[in-house]
C-alpha cells in the first residue's frame, strides 16, 4: 500500500514538474522513446526513494533525474532548462514543507512524527502532492506560454544560482528541523521567506525578460528606419544619376543634330557610336514592373558593383505583386545587404544571383559565394564581432516571412550560400 | 502501361553525362555587329579549344537567316538584344530558339542590361555586358556546358543485352513495392507514361541518385523534383496532374530541400 501511495505521488510530482516546463520550454518531437523516458524515470526515481540504503539523500538526486528527462523531452539552450526544473523542484518542495510546518505548529508534532504516524502522513503528503499539481495546473492555465528564448546565456546562467542555493537551503533546513517540533514555527518563517524572495527572483527574471524582448524590438526598428532611409537615399541618388543622364542626352542629341545639319553623317554615325559604345552603366538595370521592387533592386545592384561582385537578377512580371511595401523592402534589403555583404569578402568569385518569381505564390531566391557559414537550428550565425547588436537583419527576414506565412530554407555548402522563401498568396 | 523487368547495369557507372553522349556542342552567335561577331566568334573557338571540347559554330547579323535545324541542334547561344533598325529582338530570336530546343541555354551579350520579365520567359541563363567580356565570358561558358551537362544526365539499364539510357528529366518518380522499385518515367514527344521495374531497395536507389534532384516525400515514393507542380504536406502533385503521397512527418525537412533546389535551378 505505501508503494502505491509512494508511487502515486511520484507520478503527481512528474506532471507538475512537466505542466511547469510546459510553460517555459518547447516540446521536441515526442514519440515513443520520450515515452518509455519518461516511464524509467518514474521507475529510476521510485526505486531510488525507497531504496533503504540510500548514500545522498533522494530530494538531491530527483531533479538531476528531472533534468536528464527534460533534455530529452525539449529543446533550447540548457541553462533555460536547468532554470526549469530547479524552479519547479522549488515550488514542489516549497509547498511540501508549508503544509508539513503549519501542521506541525497546529497539531504541536514535529515533522518526524507526522511520518512516523502512516495514515497522518499519508494524508499530509497527499495533500502536499495535489496542492503542488493544482499550483502547477493553475500555472499552466494562466499565465501565457512563450518559448522564445528572450534572455542572453550569462543572464540565465545568474538567475540560476538564487533558486539553486534556495533549493538546498530548504532540503538542510527540512532535515534539520524534522525532530524538533518547537522549533517549528522558525523554520516555517524561513521556508517563507525564502519563498518570497523566490517569487522576487522569478519577477525580476520575467521583467528582464521583458526588458531583453524590447531591446530586442528597439534594435528591429532601428534597423528598419536605417534601411528606409538608405532606400531614400539610394533613390535620391538614381534620380540624380538619371538627371545627369537626361542633361547629357540632351547635350548628346545638340551635337548629333547640329551634325545633321552640317549633312556630316558619317562624323554623325561615328558619334552615335561611341555614344553606344561609352553608355554601358545605366541607372536602371531591373524592370519587374513594381516600382519599389525596382527601386530597391537598382540600389542593390549599383551597391554590388561598386563593390565588385557580381550581381545576376533573374525576374518574372511582378505587376500583380502585392505584398506590402515596407515588408518588401525590409526583406529585399536585408538579404540582399547580407549577400553583397559576404560575396564581396570573399577571395574568390564574387557573385551574387537573385530571383523573385511570381506565380500562385511568390518564390524568393538568394545565392552567393561567401566564406564558411555557420548554420545552427535552420538559422545562419552572424559573423559580425558585435553579436548582441548584429544579426537582427535575419530575424527580421525570419518575423516578416513567419507573418506572412511563408515557407523558407537557408543552406550553407562549398562556399555557396543559398536561402529561398515561397510566399503564399502574395 | 508497359511494365518490364530490368536488372541495373553496374552499380558504380550508373549515370552517364550528356557531352558523353553528344560529343560536340553546336554554338549559335548572333549580333547585328559584324565586327563584334567576329571576335566574338574567336573568343568562343578559343574557349572551346582550351576546354578540348568541340564545337560548331554558327554565325548570325540577323534573324532571317537562321534555319529551323540550326534552332533545333543548338546547345547555347550567345545572342545580342538589340539589333539596330530591325523590327525584332535579342528576346525574339530566344522565343524562336525555346520553341525549337527547349533545353538550349541562352546568353545575353549586351551593352545595355535590363533584367526583366522577358529575360525569365525565355530562361535566360546569363546577361553579359559587352564591355566586360574578355573578363567573365570563360566562366559563363563553363558554368552553361555544365548546366548542359547536368540537364543531359542519364540513367543506364541493360534489359536483356540491351543498354538504355533513360535521361533523368524524363524520370517523374520512382515507386517501392516490395523489394522491387518501380521507375516512372514520362515518354518522350508523348504524354504516355511507361514504367520499368527492378530489384533493389528504395534507400539504395535513393542513395545512389543523390545530388540528382530526387526527393523522397514518401517512404514508397522518390519523387523527380523537376516535375513537382506542388508540394504540401500531404501530397505532391506532379506536372501531368497526378498527385502522390507525401508523408507528414518528414514534411519540414523535405519542403526545406525542395526549396533549395528550386532556389538553385532558378539562378542557374
Amino acid at each position: 500500500m505505501a508503494e502505491v501511495i509512494s508511487f502515486c505521488w511520484i507520478a503527481m510530482e512528474l506532471v507538475s514538474e512537466f505542466l511547469f516546463c510546459e510553460c517555459f520550454l518547447q516540446r521536441r518531437k515526442w514519440n515513443y522513446i520520450t515515452y518509455i523516458a519518461i516511464s524509467l524515470t518514474l521507475i529510476f526515481v521510485f526505486l531510488y526513494s525507497n531504496s533503504s540504503n540510500k548514500i545522498v539523500p533522494s530530494a538531491y538526486i530527483t531533479p538531476l533525474f528531472y533534468f536528464v528527462l527534460f533534455f530529452f523531452c525539449y529543446k533550447g539552450l540548457w541553462q533555460r532548462r536547468i532554470l526549469s526544473v530547479i524552479m519547479c523542484s522549488l515550488l514542489l518542495i516549497i509547498v511540501d514543507a508549508l503544509i508539513m510546518y503549519v501542521w506541525s505548529a497546529i497539531f504541536h508534532i514535529s515533522i518526524e512524527e507526522i511520518r512516523e504516524r502512516k495514515y497522518t502522513y499519508f494524508s499530509v503528503g497527499t495533500i502536499c502532492k495535489s496542492t503542488s499539481l493544482l499550483l502547477a495546473w493553475l500555472f499552466y492555465r494562466s499565465i501565457s506560454r512563450s518559448h522564445k528564448e528572450q534572455l542572453r546565456i550569462r543572464w540565465l546562467f545568474l538567475t540560476l544560482l538564487f533558486p539553486a542555493i534556495s533549493y538546498f537551503t530548504l532540503i538542510i533546513i527540512y532535515r534539520e528541523y524534522r525532530f524538533e517540533g518547537d522549533l517549528t514555527t522558525r523554520a516555517l518563517g524561513i521556508t517563507l521567506i525564502i519563498a518570497i524572495a523566490n517569487i522576487a527572483t522569478m519577477y525580476t527574471i520575467n521583467q528582464l525578460e521583458k526588458s531583453e524582448k524590447n531591446s530586442q524590438r528597439v534594435a528591429l526598428l532601428n534597423q528598419q528606419m536605417d534601411i528606409q532611409t538608405e532606400s531614400i537615399l539610394g533613390l535620391e541618388k538614381s534620380y540624380r544619376s538619371q538627371r545627369a543622364v537626361s542633361h547629357e542626352f540632351t547635350h548628346h542629341l545638340n551635337t548629333i543634330s547640329a551634325l545633321l545639319e552640317k549633312q556630316q553623317y558619317v562624323a554623325a554615325e561615328q558619334y552615335v557610336h561611341k555614344l553606344q559604345e561609352q553608355q554601358t552603366t545605366r541607372v536602371f538595370v531591373v524592370n519587374s514592373h513594381h516600382p519599389v521592387v525596382d527601386a530597391v533592386l537598382n540600389q542593390k545592384y549599383q551597391t554590388a558593383k561598386e563593390q565588385g561582385v557580381d550581381m545576376q537578377i533573374t525576374v518574372s512580371d511582378l505587376s500583380e505583386l502585392s505584398l506590402p511595401t515596407e515588408m518588401l523592402v525590409v526583406i529585399l534589403s536585408n538579404l540582399l545587404d547580407n549577400a553583397i555583404e559576404a560575396s564581396s569578402q570573399y577571395a574568390g568569385e564574387k557573385v551574387v544571383q537573385f530571383s523573385m518569381i511570381l506565380t500562385d505564390k511568390l518564390t524568393l531566391s538568394i545565392r552567393n559565394s561567401t566564406k564558411p557559414v555557420q548554420i545552427v537550428n535552420g538559422t545562419p550565425i552572424t559573423t559580425k564581432l558585435d553579436k548582441d547588436n548584429h544579426g537582427y537583419g535575419l530575424q527580421n527576414v525570419e518575423r516578416l516571412l513567419d507573418g506572412l506565412a511563408a515557407e523558407h530554407a537557408w543552406s550553407y555548402q562549398d562556399n555557396w550560400f543559398s536561402f529561398v522563401a515561397e510566399i503564399p498568396a502574395a | 502501361m508497359n511494365t518490364n523487368k530490368f536488372e541495373v547495369f553496374g552499380e558504380v557507372d550508373t549515370f552517364q553525362k550528356a557531352k558523353v553522349l553528344t560529343g560536340m556542342y553546336t554554338v549559335l552567335l548572333c549580333d547585328d555587329d559584324a565586327a563584334f561577331l567576329k571576335e566574338l566568334q574567336t573568343h568562343v573557338a578559343n574557349i572551346f579549344s582550351k576546354r578540348n571540347d568541340r564545337a560548331k559554330i554558327h554565325t548570325f547579323t540577323e534573324m532571317e537567316g537562321i534555319g529551323e535545324s540550326t534552332l533545333a541542334q543548338c546547345d547555347i547561344a550567345i545572342l545580342d538584344i538589340d539589333f539596330t533598325g530591325k523590327r525584332y529582338n535579342g528576346i525574339d530570336i530566344a522565343r524562336r530558339l525555346r520553341a525549337a530546343r527547349n533545353d538550349a541555354v541562352i546568353i545575353f551579350l549586351t551593352n545595355y542590361i535590363e533584367y526583366a520579365p522577358e529575360g525569365y520567359e525565355v530562361r535566360a541563363f546569363r546577361y553579359l555586358l559587352k564591355s566586360e567580356m574578355g573578363q567573365k565570358i570563360d566562366r559563363y561558358l563553363d558554368q552553361a556546358i555544365e548546366h548542359l551537362a547536368a540537364e543531359g544526365e542519364s540513367i543506364r539499364f541493360q534489359i536483356s543485352g540491351e543498354i538504355i539510357d533513360i535521361p533523368i528529366k524524363d524520370i517523374l518518380y520512382m515507386e517501392s513495392q516490395l523489394h522491387k522499385v518501380k521507375v516512372f518515367v514520362q515518354l518522350p514527344n508523348s504524354k504516355k507514361i511507361g514504367a520499368y521495374t527492378f530489384n533493389s531497395p528504395i534507400g539504395k536507389v535513393e542513395e545512389d541518385l543523390s545530388g540528382k534532384g530526387f526527393l523522397r516525400i514518401h517512404k514508397s515514393y522518390l519523387v523527380n523534383m523537376a516535375h513537382i507542380q506542388k508540394y504540401t504536406c500531404h501530397q505532391a502533385e506532379l506536372d501531368n496532374g497526378m498527385i502522390l503521397k507525401a508523408s507528414a512527418a518528414k514534411y519540414a525537412e523535405q519542403k526545406a530541400q525542395y526549396l533549395l533546389w528550386k532556389g538553385e535551378l532558378i539562378n542557374g
